[in-house]
Parts: C-alpha cells; sequence; structure tokens
C-alpha cells in the first residue's frame, strides 16, 4: 500500500520555464519513513512541497494521494482552495528546520495551534495529548508550557515545532530538514519518536535531509536526488538511486556503510 | 493582541491621535455651529432699504409692485415690508429708566410671515407661542436676550417690561418672546399697530391698559382689582367677566404712580390665586374693546400720516440681488447699500474655509490613524507571515485568518477610540470650564466644547470602515499566497530553489 504514487512529475515554480526536478515514477509506502537525500537546490523541498499542497509546484505528470478516504488527484486540486485547506488539514502535518513558532503564544498554544486548527480540544484532551511528546522529547518540567518562544533554547523551539506537528491528527508528516539545527542525539531521539508513530499510526513520513548517516540508519526509503541527464529538468530521480530497506531483514552494518559511501559519491 | 505592540504602544498611539482629533472636533464644531449660527440668522437674506424722504412715495410704489407674483419669483423674493424704527424707553429691573442712547425698536407688520422666521428655534431662546404671536396679541413686544440683560431681566422669567408713554406713564407691555437676534441690530420689535397706538394716541384721549385674567374665582379676583385699583387710583371695569374665559379688567393709565416695584407687589397678589390658569396684559387705545379691530382701526385712521424708515426685502436666495438693485435703481430711484451684502458673502466665505480647513485636518488625522494602524498591521504580519504560512500549512482558512485581524484591529481601534473619548472629553470640558470660561473669563453662556455631534460619529465611523477595508486588504493579499511562499519567504528569494 503506498500513500503517493507519481509518474512523469515535473516540478518547478511558475516563473520558471524549465523544470527543477523530473521523476519519472516513484512509490511512497503507507507506514514508512521515507527520506528524500540531495545537494542543495536540489528540488527536495520543491517536491515535498507539491506533494504537502504548500505550493502549486506541479508543472504536469501524476501525483496520486491515497489518502484514508481514498485517492486524490493532486494534480487537479489546485483550483480548489477550500478543498486543498480540508486537506492540509485532514490529513498532513509538517515539520520545518525552523520551528515557526508564533512569538506571542506560550509553548503550550504553540503545541496546541496545530490541533486546535484541525478542531475542538479540551483542555484535558490537551493535557493528555501533550505529555507523549513532551516526555519522549524531554520537553517536561521547568514550566515550558507557561513560557514564552523567546525565552526557551533553540533545540527545545525545534522540538516543540516537532511536537506541535505531531499532536495533530495527520495521516502524512513532512519535514523538511527537521533535524537541521539539532544534536545528533535529539535527531536520533525525533526520529525514532517519528518511527515509533508511524508503526503505531499506520501513517506516513516525508523527509528532506543532509544527514546521510542519520538517514540510512533510519530510514526505510532514501530517495536520492540528482542532476539530470537529459534536457527538460535540473534535477531527477533515477531508479538505482531509491533504496528501499527489505521489509523482512534489517539493512546490517556493512550495507549500510555501503550505502553512505554510495549515497556520498553519486551526490 | 500582538499588533497592539510592546505594552500596548500601538493603542497608546493610536488614541494620543485621536485625542488630539476629537478635541479638534470638539471644538471645531461648536466654533462651526457659532458660525453657521451667524450664518443663518433669520436676516442673513434680508437687504433694508433707507427710506428717505425723498424716495417715500417711490417705495410705497415698489412696495405696491412686489405684491405681484411675478417680480417676486424673478428676483427670488420671499417678503417685502416697510417698517418704523423709534427709540423705546423701559424701567430696569430696579424700577429706573433707560438711559441714552434709547433702546432700539423696530415695527412690522403683525401679518408678516417673518415674524415666524424670527420666532423659529434658531433664533428663540423663549417665546409664549409657536405661531404668529403678534396676531393673538399685537400689543406686546419680543425682545433680544442681550436687552433683557441690560434691564436687569431674566429671560426665562420674564413677563412684562413696563414701557414708557410720552415719558410720563410706564405702563406693563407683554413680553411675547426673547429671541437672540432681530433685524437691524434691534432691541425691540413691535407691530405697526403699536407704534401708531404709541404715537398718535394721547393719555387723555384713549390709552388704557388692559389685563387679562384666565381664573374661574372671581371673588379671588376681586382682591387683585382692588389693589390695582388702588394702585393706579383708575376706574377698573371688570363687567367682562366670563365663567368659561374669565375675567377682563380694563384701567386707564392716566397716573404716574404706575412704578415697578408697586406693579410687582400687587402682581405678587395675582400669583397667589389659587385657580389661576393664565394671565396677560394688553396695552391698547381706542373704544374699541377688540384687539384685532382696533389695530386695523388705528391702522387705517393714521395710515396717511405714517412713514416708514425702511423697506425690507427678504430673499430667498442673493443670486439676483445685484440685478434687483439695478432694477430699481432705474425704476424707482432707490438705492440698495451693497456693503451689507458684501460682509455676508465675505463671511460665508470665510465660513466655507474654516470648514475647508477643518475637513483637512480630519483628513490628515484620519489618514494619519490609518496609515499608523496599516504599518503596525504590516510590521506585525511581516514579523509572522512565515508563522501564518505554517498555519495555512496546517490547514487553517484563510477566512478565518482575515477574520481574526480584523476582528484584533477593530477591536484596537474601538478601544483606543473609548479611551480617546473618555480623555478627550474630561480634557475638553475641563478646558472650557476652567480655561476658557474661568480663566480668559469668555462668555458664559456660550459652549465651546461639545463632543457629540455628527462630526465625531462621522469620522468614527469613516475610520472604522477604512481601518477594516484595509485590513482586509492587507491580510488577503497577504494570504492568498500558498503557505510554501510565505515560509519560505519566497517572494523576495525568487527563483531559490529549496
Amino acid at each position: 500500500m503506498n500513500a503517493f504514487e507519481i509518474e512523469n512529475l515535473k516540478c518547478s515554480y511558475q516563473h520558471k520555464e524549465q523544470a527543477i526536478v523530473f521523476i519519472e515514477k516513484l512509490e511512497i509506502p503507507r507506514g514508512k519513513l521515507t527520506v528524500i537525500l540531495g545537494r542543495s537546490g536540489s528540488g527536495k523541498s520543491t517536491l515535498i512541497e507539491a506533494l504537502g499542497l504548500m505550493n502549486n509546484t506541479i508543472q504536469s505528470g501524476k501525483v496520486e494521494y491515497h489518502s484514508p478516504d481514498g485517492v486524490l488527484d493532486l494534480v487537479h486540486l489546485w483550483h480548489n482552495a477550500k478543498k486543498i485547506a480540508t486537506i492540509r488539514k485532514d490529513y498532513f502535518s509538517f515539520i520545518f528546520q525552523d520551528d515557526y513558532l508564533m512569538p506571542y503564544y506560550t509553548c503550550r498554544e504553540n503545541m496546541l495551534i496545530a490541533r486546535l486548527i484541525q478542531g475542538e480540544i479540551t483542555p484535558a484532551l490537551a493535557s493528555e495529548k501533550l505529555e507523549k511528546p513532551m516526555n519522549s522529547l524531554s520537553l517536561s518540567g521547568n514550566g515550558l508550557q507557561k513560557r514564552f518562544p523567546f525565552q526557551v533554547a533553540g533545540g527545545q523551539k525545534q522540538r516543540l515545532s516537532f511536537t506541535r506537528a505531531v499532536l495533530k491528527n495527520f495521516d502524512v508528516l513532512f519535514g523538511d530538514e527537521p533535524t537541521g539545527n539539532l544534536d545528533n542525539k535529539s535527531s536520533i531521539d525525533l526520529l525514532d519518536f517519528i518511527q515509533e508513530i508511524i508503526q503505531n499510526n499506520g501513517c506516513s513520513a516525508i523527509i528532506v535531509s543532509h544527514n546521510i548517516e542519520l538517514s540510512v540508519e533510519k530510514a526505510d526509503k532514501i530517495i536520492v536526488l540528482t542532476p539530470a541527464d537529459k534536457k527538460g529538468a535540473l534535477f531527477s530521480m533515477k531508479a538505482e538511486n531509491v533504496f528501499c530497506r527489505n521489509t523482512t531483514s534489517e539493512w546490517d552494518e556493512g550495507y549500510k556503510k555501503f550505502l553512505v559511501d554510495r549515497i556520498k559519491l553519486i551526490l | 493582541m500582538a499588533i497592539a505592540g510592546f505594552r500596548y504602544r500601538t493603542i497608546t498611539y493610536l488614541s494620543g491621535i485621536l485625542i488630539l482629533t476629537f478635541l479638534c472636533i470638539g471644538f471645531a464644531n461648536k466654533a462651526l455651529e457659532y458660525q453657521k449660527k451667524l450664518a443663518v440668522n433669520p436676516f442673513s437674506n434680508w437687504i433694508n432699504i433707507e427710506v428717505t424722504k425723498s424716495v417715500q412715495e417711490s417705495s410705497l410704489n415698489l412696495m405696491a409692485d412686489l405684491a405681484d407674483p411675478g417680480l417676486k419669483s424673478r428676483f427670488l423674493i420671499r417678503n417685502i415690508y416697510m417698517s418704523k424704527g423709534f427709540g423705546a424707553s423701559f424701567l430696569d429691573r430696579k424700577g429706573h429708566s433707560s438711559g441714552l442712547p434709547l433702546p432700539k425698536a423696530r415695527t412690522i407688520d403683525s401679518k408678516s410671515s417673518i415674524i415666524l422666521t424670527l420666532l423659529d428655534s434658531n433664533n428663540t431662546h423663549k417665546s409664549t407661542s409657536t405661531v404668529n404671536v403678534f396676531q393673538k396679541e399685537p400689543f406686546g413686544f419680543v425682545v433680544t436676550s442681550k436687552f433683557l440683560e441690560k434691564t436687569g431681566f431674566h429671560r426665562d422669567s420674564v413677563r412684562y417690561l413696563m414701557y414708557g408713554l410720552y415719558d410720563q406713564f410706564y405702563v406693563p407691555v407683554p413680553i411675547l418672546g426673547v429671541v437672540k437676534e432681530l433685524p437691524d441690530h434691534a432691541d425691540v420689535l413691535c407691530t405697526d399697530s403699536f407704534y401708531i397706538m404709541k404715537s398718535y394716541c394721547y393719555p387723555a384721549d384713549l390709552v388704557y391698559s388692559k389685563l387679562f385674567i384666565e381664573t374661574e374665582e372671581r371673588k379671588q379676583v376681586e382682591v387683585f382689582k382692588t389693589a390695582l385699583e388702588q394702585t393706579y387710583n383708575a376706574s377698573a371695569d371688570s363687567t367682562g367677566y366670563d365663567a368659561e374665559k374669565g375675567l377682563t379688567i380694563l384701567f386707564f393709565l392716566n397716573q404716574k404712580t404706575t412704578t415697578q416695584q408697586i406693579f410687582e407687589n400687587r402682581l405678587s397678589l395675582l400669583y397667589q390665586l389659587p385657580a389661576l390658569r393664565n394671565f396677560h396684559f394688553g396695552v391698547y387705545s381706542g373704544v374699541v374693546n377688540d384687539t384685532s379691530q382696533e389695530a386695523n382701526y388705528n391702522y387705517s385712521k393714521k395710515k396717511k400720516n405714517f412713514n416708514f424708515d425702511y423697506l425690507a426685502v427678504e430673499f430667498s436666495r442673493l443670486d439676483k440681488l445685484k440685478e434687483f438693485s439695478d432694477y430699481i435703481k432705474n425704476r424707482y430711484n432707490v438705492s440698495i447699500n451693497m456693503e451689507t451684502v458684501e460682509q455676508r458673502q465675505n463671511f460665508l466665505f470665510s465660513l466655507n474655509i474654516s470648514l475647508g480647513a477643518i475637513l483637512l485636518v480630519l483628513v490628515i488625522s484620519g489618514l494619519s490613524i490609518l496609515i499608523f494602524l496599516s504599518n503596525s498591521l504590516k510590521n506585525h504580519l511581516d514579523r509572522v507571515k512565515r508563522n501564518l504560512g505554517n498555519f495555512l500549512a496546517f490547514g487553517a482558512n484563510r477566512n478565518i485568518i482575515i477574520e481574526i485581524y480584523t476582528y484584533v484591529v477593530l477591536k484596537i481601534l474601538l478601544i483606543s477610540i473609548t479611551i480617546a473619548f473618555i480623555l478627550s472629553y474630561a480634557a475638553g470640558e475641563l478646558f472650557e470650564i476652567f480655561i476658557l470660561k474661568k480663566l480668559l473669563i469668555l462668555k458664559t453662556d456660550q459652549d465651546f466644547f461639545s463632543l457629540v455631534n455628527i462630526w465625531l460619529v462621522a469620522f468614527i465611523l469613516v475610520i472604522i470602515m477604512a481601518a477594516v477595508g484595509k485590513t482586509l486588504v492587507t491580510v488577503w493579499i497577504l494570504v492568498r499566497k500558498s503557505p510554501g511562499d510565505l515560509i519560505y519567504e519566497r517572494e523576495q528569494r525568487k527563483g531559490t530553489i529549496n
């Protein structure tokens, strides 16, 4: 079962004539952590913006999202702003490199805002929902909930924004370099927590990253964007640059080392 | 409420601008109101033509010719009448006669519709009736409040003035109305009939005063009647008593003892009558009891000897004045003094200039408020646009974001308006009471500050509508962008690939 099925996808910004990224065929599996790797400017964010309906970057091709309620054609949705907002609200959640916390809200309000946008939430439910991610991400204690973002450290802010994203009911979690500002330990904790959510809820995660080692360690599927051979797009995804973890067995340490070296080579 | 700024700085600044604006509105409103009052006084469209002996005959012809509706219509004339001016003598509150120069009296035709204009709410302090008071009582006075002040009477309580006939007899003459201004800066207005009576009827001849008392208690009235007879040493006649209408006492005014003091003592008895409904005085001449007949009788009798001093023409508009002036000059050899007209035109022009200046101040103030509010909103949105992009990515409805910001801006504006209103109201009133009236001792019956007025309401409404409109547009321009464009600030980084 796939979350997304993509064919001949060309992504670009409207003012650009040439496509930034071209993907001939790609399946993003449901219930897995997919990581997109690539050098800066290779169209990683462009791709997840297209999949997450954050921007109308789809120039041509087919993008189908297999939502829990049916298949949605993401290419022809952009004329319907209300529908797009509903899909974002009901199925998607986001986490970015920067925290984008509202400076005038307390940490608690910031964490709950995405859940509030999704629908009514009672104080009791809010406290219940907050407990697990805050414990998992070491955010408990010190009266953090009552503080404002400017009163907490950068790493904490990042974890707050992650909590905000996962408190929401979602089907796909998009992350644009969410570990970019985190130390290695926090990055591992964060990806572990994502894996836990995926396994418990059957949802999917698509994350853009520059951290090859961590990606190889935690991802179920790795997609590497490289410069395109053919004209028509600046970057593309070749079939040989997609690495999937076998569903029945884990990658051993030797294969992981091989993968890291290979990805470094093709990047 | 982040737009309210650090420590509510936005609200503070906004309230500051609004306080100054509201003070401006409060004082400007009263100033304009006063100027307008001067501009729209009942005589603003009146032209007084002095009728000298040389043009007496032609003036009468002109008056007769102007009865023609076609001619009236041609020159936009509403009314025309002739009047007499004279000096009148009165006793003041202490019983002293008025010195020189004598108060200026002016006559008017009791049937003139101009009387209604004079007694309309713009010019009236007090009137005994809303209709033409002179038709009900042709032997009374309409006086100005300024004149009453000089005589020591209060406009709300005065019922009569002691008027001097032939410098010997002071008779009570009813005050039919108290107005702010009278034509030609006169102090007193009376009917032509009154003038004829006072000028051509001699004491020994026919002058008497009438006191009409409306009451069902005849016996009690007798007490007053007796007192009055003693005062005037005159034969009072109360045979006109009618149970339905009341009692009419006629008494001759041939005694010199009628002073203010004595008359008031007698009047106090009248006030004590328990069943008193109403009473009023009249001064009449002739043998005919009926007032209107009396007036007509005397008027027709004396008309031939009666020379008017002024020909007063009331225009509906002054557009045809120049043409009218040329017309009567050529045809009747009667000249109009254009100085008054020019003064009025200059005054209207200066009024319009004042109005324009105040409007300009309000526009500038309104723009300042809008620009300040708009900049505060833009600064805020600029700070949080990536966060808003994040909200949109989470599925927030852009209409709800617009609604929230509109509500917040409206709230800030209403809070600022409320604060500004309270503070400016207090400041304006205190300034008026302590600085203008007590320190500068300006005229105390004139208000200088009035905050609640149509200007304020209009200004607030315009500001609110403009602020809401501006907010809707500003927020809409922002949230119509995609979440990606907002989060990555793509507008400033066009072409950047992430």
